[in-house]
């Protein structure tokens, strides 16, 4: 039972280490161009 | 404690699933977010593997003999040393050391090399590393779980003790030596096959591994060497290497891992042998693999097996599996595999190289198809047979002998094309002294072809070294105008990798002088002899005085006293070889210690072969009755040259893997060694 309880114990603390990333994670970026190149895009067009 | 430990070790597979899950999809996906989760998983495993390891140990150390583990291989009286090192002294506690070695090299990649690492191999990596882990943690936890209990009413006030033997101050440092340089094994087999699995489009993965590489390469070889080490002052059979199948076994993959070495070089400094190097790395792996194998199955007989167990099943479905998806992997990226640059000459440093490595994995075949011979007379019905340590030194000695004079030859070679005039000039103080050596030798009296082929190669290779070093010195005081001193410690610090390689080299040179030994005739007297009897071997005196009866807790002793003066000396020594009994129950045959006087010197040229020789007894049986002694005397020529190059192939090896300094690099001198691409 101790082994049990112990396992449990074990097994949510590593859960909750592996899954930081996973929940913390920042939304993918939309496909398309990086913010940056529309910047430039800008420039080019002498919108800036 | 024991619950946590177990606790731990249960919960370990479920971790390196994770890592293999995460990492696996990560890889698909092109995920950062799952890779960073697998990297998680590898560096909680390393920690419930540590604490599953650190439950063991104090279970060891509090005498709890609760365990069945701990009752097998240890007792009260055990020296704390000796239950320190039967952690590993039976198959439950190795498998688990076997797989926190793993779990902590895993979270040392996720760690340090992942910073240096492209992110997007980070999940293919991950994933490798946790399948590999998920195997050796099954096993520990579900198949030879250390922390089995015992039923309450069968706990022994005493444990057995570990096997005399294994009760040897070595056994601390050997096995977890040849551990890491095994478990090491994986690591650059995960960057390998995490290369194959991103489409094998490019070298990178070489300088990624390079560090690990090499760092699995000191480790291989330290315990490699203090195996033998072990065997010559503790087994009491009189020699260093006999060819059994567990020291087989860690040669292979030792002999794969340097050619990979050499070959990785090419790879990265000319994107040649791209198959090759991939190859030789998923190679070590497998033969890595297969060495625990042939030591858990007990399908050979070798004086380092656990017995026959079933678990041998499970590592040759693990080894089969592996080589399937391997095989399958190298074949799906073939096409990208061949677009390396081809090979433009032989005659080039590309060409050595490839020698080198050609040579060195026909040792391998050799080595194995020798080593599996019983295997195969077995499987026809009949009794195992084996080959003797002999037929091994007859079929490997000219492939040694070879791989000197390549070791000697392709360093000096440029890459690309080389003309050979200008190598034989190069070549041509080294060749000679080479030759004028062996010839000097031979009309001293020296007569064996083969000690003689070995001393004219050792020296022509040390020469060739050592010209080479000269050159650079040379050319960098050119520039510098240093004084020779500094000018060669600056070479060698700013070059660490070049000449730590160069160390190496020399110490193989030395060591093969040790092995060459062998080739001269060992003398060998088997006597039995009374009190104040005196007996004479190879111009040693020695006169049996008598036995003295010594009791410590953990054993009971009769060590003999033997008073010995050697050749040409006045001045007595007293060599004191024992027969012990310990305490274990079913410990029927006594153990033997021997005794060792190493003869350093004087040099004698009239007989090169005594320098550094040793004068071995063994102890055969004392009669209590009629207070004789049987004893077996021999003398080692040469063999303490082995034990030299030894500490020369940790210091080169340390040297090699130690990082380079980036930012006080002079130009790279012209002469360019193994291990450092130009």
């Amino acid at each position: 039972m101790i082994v049990i309880g112990l396992m449990l114990l074990l097994l949510g603390a590593a859960a909750v280490f592996v899954a930081y990333p996973l929940l913390s994670a920042e939304p993918s970026p939309p496909p398309g161009p990086p913010p940056g190149l529309t910047g430039i895009s800008r420039k080019g067009t002498g919108d800036a | 404690m024991i619950a946590l430990g177990q606790a731990a070790l249960l919960v370990l597979p479920i971790l390196a699933a994770w890592s293999l899950l995460a990492g696996g999809l990560g890889h698909l996906t092109n995920s950062p977010a799952l890779a960073r989760s697998a990297g998680r998983g590898l560096i909680a495993s390393a920690v419930l593997a540590l604490a599953s390891s650190a439950a063991l140990l104090l279970a060891f150390l509090k005498n709890d003999f609760r365990l069945e583990y701990v009752a097998d291989y240890s007792s009260r009286e055990q020296p704390l040393i000796y239950k320190l090192s039967a952690f590993w002294g039976g198959q439950d506690g190795s498998l688990l050391l076997w797989a926190a070695v793993l779990a902590v090299f895993g979270a040392l990649v996720v760690l340090t090399t992942a910073r240096r690492t492209p992110p997007s191999w980070h999940a293919a990596i991950y994933a490798v590393l946790g399948g590999i882990l998920l195997f050796f943690a099954v096993l520990t936890a579900f198949v030879a779980n250390p922390f089995t209990l015992l039923p309450p009413g069968a706990v022994p006030p005493n444990g057995r003790g570990l096997n005399p033997l294994l009760q040897n101050p070595w056994m601390l440092i050997h096995p977890p030596t040849l551990y890491l340089g095994y478990v090491g094994c994986a690591l650059p087999f995960a960057f390998a096959a995490a290369a194959l699995l991103r489409g094998a489009a490019d070298d990178t993965w070489v300088k990624l591994c390079r560090a690990w590489s090499l760092f699995t390469f000191t480790f291989l070889s330290i315990g490699i060497w203090l195996g033998a080490y072990w065997a010559y002052i503790e087994l009491g059979w009189g020699g260093f290497w006999a060819w059994d199948p567990v020291e087989n076994a860690s040669l292979m993959p030792w002999l794969t891992l340097t050619a990979f070495l050499h070959a990785g070089v090419a790879q990265e400094a000319k994107g040649t042998f791209r198959i090759l190097s991939i190859t030789l790395v998923t190679l070590t792996f497998l033969l890595s693999v297969y060495g625990t194998f042939l030591t858990r199955s007990g399908i050979i007989a070798s004086v380092h097996a656990f017995g026959k167990s079933s678990i041998g099943t499970w590592f040759l479905v693990f080894l089969l599996t592996v080589t399937a998806l391997c095989v399958g992997l190298l074949i799906w990226r073939s096409r990208s595999l061949r677009r390396g640059s081809p090979l433009e000459s032989l005659w080039s440093r590309e060409g050595g190289l490839l020698l080198g490595n050609l040579l060195l994995l026909g040792l391998t075949v050799i080595v194995f198809f020798m080593t599996m011979y019983p295997v195969f007379t077995g499987a026809q019905g009949g009794e195992q047979q084996s080959l003797k340590p002999e037929q091994f030194t007859a079929a490997t000695r000219p492939w040694l002998l070879l791989l000197l004079l390549i070791m000697g030859t392709g360093p000096v070679l440029a890459w690309r094309e080389e003309r050979p005039l200008a190598v034989l000039r190069r070549l041509a103080l080294p060749l000679g002294l080479g030759l004028a050596a062996a010839a000097l030798f031979a009309l001293l009296g020296a007569r064996e072809i083969w000690s003689l082929g070995f001393f004219a190669v050792s020296l022509f290779v040390a020469a060739a070294i050592v010209c080479s070093f000269v050159r650079d010195l040379a050319d960098r005081r050119k520039t510098t105008r240093e004084h020779p001193l500094a000018a060669a410690g600056r070479l060698f610090l700013h070059h660490r990798r070049r000449y730590g390689a160069q160390l190496v080299h020399l110490s193989m040179v030395v060591m093969a002088i040790g092995i060459s030994g062998l080739a001269y005739k060992t003398d060998l007297t088997f006597e039995t002899v009374s009190q104040g009897q005196k007996m004479e071997v190879a111009g040693y005196r020695l006169t049996y005085e008598g036995y003295d009866v010594i009791n410590r807790p953990e054993y009971d002793a009769l060590a003999l006293r033997l008073a010995v003066y050697p050749p040409g000396s006045r001045e007595g020594v007293l060599m004191s070889p024992e027969r012990r009994v310990y305490g274990r129950a079913e410990q029927e045959q006594p153990a033997t210690e021997v005794a060792i006087l190493p003869r350093v010197l004087p040099f004698s040229w009239g007989q090169p072969g005594r320098h550094m020789e040793d004068l071995y007894v063994i102890p055969l049986n004392i009669d209590l009755a009629t207070g004789t002694a049987t004893l077996q005397v021999l003398v080692h020529p040469l063999v303490n040259w082995l034990w030299v190059g030894g500490v020369l192939l940790i210091l080169g090896a340390h040297l090699a893997v130690w990082p380079p300094r980036k930012s006080t690099a002079l130009p790279r001198p012209a002469g360019g060694f193994a291990l450092e691409g130009r």
